[in-house]
Parts: structure tokens; C-alpha cells; sequence
């Protein structure tokens, strides 16, 4: 893995690379996913869902610190030894397989239900694993720059957004406050927290190649509080235009948001700006999940480089995608009910446990001498 | 049949891209690796368009993390 370990970002590019995942598919999902359970109070579950955030980061963090340069899979099996190390490693690269297959599956339901219709996913599924590829064999500092090149962009974009949708904004839409109890809302909190927080586990392969001399606790949470906020205000923003009820009949609540947007009869529709801004958040967060399943494989095979696996690996991406995403509404049953709690055992609990076996394996080093 | 062929004329590219490299390099347990993960896409992606029916990722999860499933 000579080629990649040699290959640095800077703090501020992780950050940005945190931020960016961090948003992620949320920015298009999670409203209708939260407003589901929580209705007018989606905004509360939300800032629920950053709260716990803060407290994975928090996870992400203690054991970033304790990695030493080392990637999650490599310090795996350099840690717990070969058997515990490997099965650790192929559990975390099956949860990066499978959130690959989440942002793909979204990738491809939300182009062809809203942008083209006429195009067949397969064709939408290649050509967007083609630039995640391409990205990933110019290597990380080449994708850490594009982060940062492209990270104002986003943020004027969705400031531009938020200004102009402001005016529609109606007070009366978060009312009542709390009516139906704590349930709803603690229920609400658990999809955003598992796909806007839980699967930020993949920021634990790049560790080796951010170029830090303190701990990564700080750039971690950073991430973690600005990429919440954000999501914050998109959910809060869907409330407030948007109201509950058409926040929970619509698929993608933030792309009617976009359509809604009208000012003097001028500038109106600009929802190409929103899938603009999907799609550079799904494919960052696409490439650290692809960055982190293949590197994952060629680390947990202890191979010299990773590069040849980009393109097998990608074809399997592609059949397990349409072969697991048969029709939207069953897709989007399993991923409110059953795959937060998949993600909570295989981004929290494995991690959680990882922690505490580096924790015990370095007082045993300390013990032996 | 020409989905079947394109399948197996885009694997026959990747391996045209990528193998000479690894034996250039004599990297032997790379080569190895990467023609197990294309034999394996190759497979799963002609069984795909042969309309073979594939498991279903996310109804594995289903399966295991629903009670009433």
C-alpha cells in the first residue's frame, strides 16, 4: 500500500471531507424518512440526531487518536491479532460494502424518478462509478483538493438556497411543539443519526493520510457539528415551507423545496441547483465509502497496491444495486425499519468494541513491558 | 446476447488494463486477487443480465434485523 500511505491531506481537507459525507444522501432523504415518524417536530429529531452525533464523533475520534497512523483494518490486525483482526476487518469492509449499495441505490432511484426517467439506472449506476474510479485512482490528495475546491461552491449554493426560500417559511408549520411526546421525536432522531453520523465510521480509514501532529478529535467534531447543522437547517427549512404533511407524502421533500422557489416571477425552479448539490455531497461520500471498502480489502489481503480491484469491485457494486433495489417502496421500507439499526451495530457497536480491545491490548503492552 | 457480450468484452478490457501492469511487476498475489474479484463481477453481472435471479442484499438485513420478518 506504499503508493497510498505516502499520500497526505491536510486537516482542514478532512474537515471538509467529514462535512461533505457527513450530508451525504441525508440532504435528500432524511427529511421525509424523519418527518414520517416525528411530523412537525422533524427539526427537534434532527438536533436529537446531532446531539447523539456529537457522541459518535466523539467515538470516531477516541479511537482516531489511538490508530497512530494506522488505518481501521491495518491496526485491526495488527492489534487483535490475525483471526480477531480479520474478522473485525471483514466485518467493517461488509458494512462499507453495504453502505456503497445505499448511496447507489439512491443515486439511481433519485435520477431516474426525477431527473431522467427515460434513462435506464444501469446506465446512470456506470457512469457514476466510473468518476467515483477515476476519482479514487488519481488517489486521496487529488480527491481531498477537489473537497476543498469544491466546498464554497456548495456552501454559497445552499446559502443562496435558504435565503431565497426564507420568505415562504411559515412559523405556524412547527406547530404544535412536542404534541404527540418524546416517542415520535427519539424515533424521528434514529434514521438521520445512522445515515448522517453512524456510517462517518469510513473517516477512520483516512486517518494515515491526514497530515495532523495533534489529535484528530477537534477536525473530527468540527465535521461532525458543522455537516449536522447543516442537515439542520434543510430539515428545519422543509418544515417550515414545506409543512409536515407534504414533507411526509414526498419521496424528496428538499427537491420540492428547490421547485417552490420563486422570486418576481424571475427566477424560479431552481431545483437543478439542489441535485447539483446532491450529487457533490452523494459522491463524496460514495468515494470515502469506495475509498474505504477497497483499500479495506487490499489492507485486510495484506496487498502492495489496491488500484486493480477498483474495477471488479465496482461491477459488483453495480449488479448488487439493482439486484437489492427491485421497486422504491420496498427499498425505502427496509432502509427507515431495519438498516439504522444494522448500521448502530456495525458503525457503533463494532467500533465501540474495537475501542475497547485497543484499550485493553495497549495496558497489556504496558503491563509486559 | 449482446448484453452478455458487452459483460464479458468490458471484463476482457479491464483485465487488458490491468494484468499486464501486475505481471510487469511480478506482483503474483495481486494478479491472483484481481482475477478472483473479476471472475466474481463477471459472474454476478452476466447472471444479471441473464435476468438469473441474485440475493438481495437488503433483504438480508431485513431478515436478521426484523423481529416480525
Amino acid at each position: 500500500m506504499k503508493e497510498y500511505t505516502n499520500a497526505k491531506m491536510s486537516v482542514r481537507q478532512f474537515t471538509i471531507l467529514i462535512i461533505l459525507a457527513s450530508i451525504g444522501d441525508s440532504i435528500l432523504i432524511l427529511p421525509t424518512i424523519t418527518a414520517a415518524s416525528a411530523k412537525q417536530d422533524a427539526w427537534l429529531s434532527m438536533v436529537l440526531a446531532l446531539l447523539l452525533g456529537m457522541a459518535a464523533g466523539g467515538l470516531f475520534a477516541a479511537i482516531a487518536n489511538r490508530l497512530r497512523g494506522e488505518s481501521l483494518i491495518s491496526a485491526a490486525q495488527q492489534r487483535l491479532g490475525i483471526w480477531a483482526g480479520s474478522t473485525v476487518s471483514i466485518l467493517f469492509i461488509i458494512e462499507f460494502f453495504m453502505c456503497g449499495l445505499t448511496l447507489m441505490s439512491e443515486m439511481g432511484q433519485f435520477m431516474t424518478t426525477q431527473l431522467m426517467p427515460e434513462t435506464p439506472v444501469n446506465a446512470i449506476l456506470l457512469f457514476f462509478l466510473s468518476v467515483i474510479i477515476i476519482a479514487y485512482r488519481y488517489g486521496v490528495e487529488a480527491f481531498a483538493r477537489m473537497s476543498e475546491l469544491l466546498f464554497p461552491v456548495f456552501m454559497s449554493l445552499l446559502a443562496v438556497l435558504v435565503v431565497f426560500l426564507m420568505p415562504q417559511a411559515e412559523i405556524e408549520n412547527l406547530q404544535p411543539i412536542a404534541a404527540g411526546g418524546l416517542g415520535p421525536i427519539m424515533r424521528g432522531a434514529f434514521p438521520p443519526f445512522a445515515a448522517g453520523f453512524m456510517e462517518m465510521v469510513v473517516l477512520l480509514m483516512l486517518v494515515p493520510h491526514v497530515a495532523a501532529k495533534t489529535k484528530l478529535t477537534r477536525p473530527i467534531i468540527s465535521g461532525f457539528a458543522i455537516g449536522g447543522f447543516l442537515l439542520l437547517v434543510i430539515v428545519a427549512l422543509c418544515v417550515l415551507v414545506l409543512g409536515p404533511n407534504l414533507m411526509e407524502t414526498k419521496y424528496y421533500p428538499t427537491f420540492v423545496l428547490a421547485q417552490k422557489i420563486s422570486i418576481g416571477n424571475f427566477l424560479e425552479r431552481l431545483e437543478a441547483i439542489l441535485a447539483f448539490l446532491w450529487v457533490i455531497t452523494v459522491f463524496f461520500k460514495m468515494l470515502l465509502v469506495y475509498y474505504s471498502l477497497t483499500s479495506g480489502i487490499a489492507q485486510l489481503l495484506r496487498l502492495k497496491e489496491s488500484r486493480m480491484l477498483t474495477i471488479p469491485l465496482g461491477m459488483l457494486l453495480l449488479v448488487f444495486t439493482i439486484a437489492g433495489t427491485p421497486n422504491i417502496a420496498v427499498y425505502n421500507e427496509i432502509i427507515v425499519r431495519d438498516y439504522p439499526w444494522f448500521d448502530l451495530s456495525f458503525c457503533i457497536a463494532l467500533p465501540a468494541l474495537f475501542l475497547v480491545a485497543l484499550h485493553l491490548t495497549r495496558k497489556r503492552k504496558v503491563k509486559g513491558g | 446476447m449482446p448484453s452478455l457480450i458487452a459483460v464479458l468484452a468490458f471484463a476482457a478490457g479491464a483485465f487488458w488494463l490491468e494484468a499486464p501492469g501486475l505481471i510487469r511487476r511480478k506482483l503474483t498475489k495481486e494478479l491472483v486477487v484481481f482475477i478472483l474479484f473479476l471472475l466474481a463481477g463477471t459472474a454476478f453481472y452476466a447472471a444479471l443480465v441473464l435476468e438469473v435471479r441474485l440475493p438481495n442484499l437488503f433483504q438480508i438485513i431485513k431478515l436478521v434485523y426484523r423481529i416480525d420478518a
